[in-house]
């Protein structure tokens, strides 16, 4: 498992950072950008396919971190964590928000899915995972991505979810057989043939 | 069904179906596409706005405590206070000659115009006495 991104950076802890901020020290708000934007951004990146509106969500999310850190409780819930939940809830919000005002986004992903083929291999595979993914319920989405892409562990997706671990793994587990069935057929056709399965 | 040490429960089919995917997932880790430079820029912009809008509210205090002034400092400042050095100084010795003159009981206080001996006043004449007279009588 990947490391938090806290501790993959040496230097203050995030609270700390958080806390300086709130005091007016704005070198502490540029580390938290550093640390923290690539990561939220890239969770609403996989789970919107859409770029400008990851980037309404990352910026919402921390703005919404800048609000809060005044009142920042340093014995709650990691700054990581808080900031993973509510990116998780601004792009289930918007994917609901699209599910209700469009009934074709998953054939057009689909049709880009056709297409990868004359792409590269790992590429087409992550463009194939992409868009397998696009065709999941939100929350089993963004358990997958939470699980495999950014490698929280189960209990810190339960946190960030606001559910409990079981229910994480019944998420997962139905995440990953709807993927399976999708993907598995296609094996060869991405450069996967030879691979144990 | 197997426990695993990151908190998950996996039966053998899971197991199977994550192992498939583990290509799949390894590309996705890899195609991650860094924010922008004008969202950075963006989201620095927001911190250092709420930053003002909280100074503009709230103007910070300084909570240092007040370093202790020297006498002479106290002193000027009491002085300031009373108007001055040279008033300061004639108050004092106002007071110290007045105190002097009340020990040794030689000054003497106008009544009326007429002069009182402070050291030979007698109350007689003002009844005083015979009230307390009276009183010690009635027991």
């Amino acid at each position: 498992m990947r490391p938090l991104p806290s501790s993959r950076s040496t230097g203050p802890a995030d609270t700390d950072l958080l806390a300086a901020y709130a005091a007016g020290d704005q070198s502490a708000a540029r580390e938290l950008t550093r640390r923290f934007t690539p990561r939220i951004f890239a969770v609403a990146q996989r789970m919107l396919h859409d770029p400008a509106e990851a980037e309404d969500v990352t910026q919402e999310a921390m703005l919404r971190l800048w609000r809060i850190a005044p009142n920042w409780q340093k014995n709650g819930a990691k700054v990581s964590t808080w900031l993973y939940r509510i990116t998780s809830n601004l792009c289930v919000d918007r994917l609901r928000k699209r599910r209700e005002h469009t009934t074709d986004a998953i054939p057009e992903m689909a049709d880009d899915t056709q297409g990868v083929v004359t792409r590269l291999e790992e590429s087409d595979r992550a463009a194939a995972l992409s868009a397998a993914l696009a065709a999941l319920p939100e929350r089993q989405r963004l358990a997958i991505v939470l699980r495999h892409m950014e490698e929280r562990s189960n209990p810190e997706i339960a946190e960030i979810m606001e559910t409990s671990i079981e229910a994480v793994e019944s998420l997962l587990t139905r995440a990953r057989r709807a993927l399976a069935a999708e993907l598995t057929p296609r094996r060869s056709e991405l450069g996967l043939a030879g691979e144990p399965q | 069904m197997t426990g695993r040490m990151d908190g998950s429960m996996t039966t053998d089919r899971d197991h199977a179906d994550a192992a498939s995917l583990e290509a799949f997932f390894a590309a996705a880790r890899k195609e991650t596409v860094a924010p922008r430079l004008e969202l950075m820029n963006a989201i620095l912009a927001d911190a250092a706005g709420l930053d003002a809008e909280r100074a503009a509210a709230a103007p910070r205090v300084s909570r240092a405590a007040p370093k202790p002034q020297a006498l002479g400092a106290r002193l000027a400042g009491l002085f300031a206070g009373l108007g001055g050095w040279r008033v300061a100084a004639a108050l004092i010795v106002c007071t110290a000659i007045g105190f002097s003159a009340g020990l040794s009981g030689s000054v003497s206080l106008s009544n009326n115009f007429g002069i009182y001996d402070t050291a030979s006043y007698d109350d007689t004449a003002t009844g005083v006495t015979a009230l307390y007279d009276l009183a010690l009588a009635e027991g």
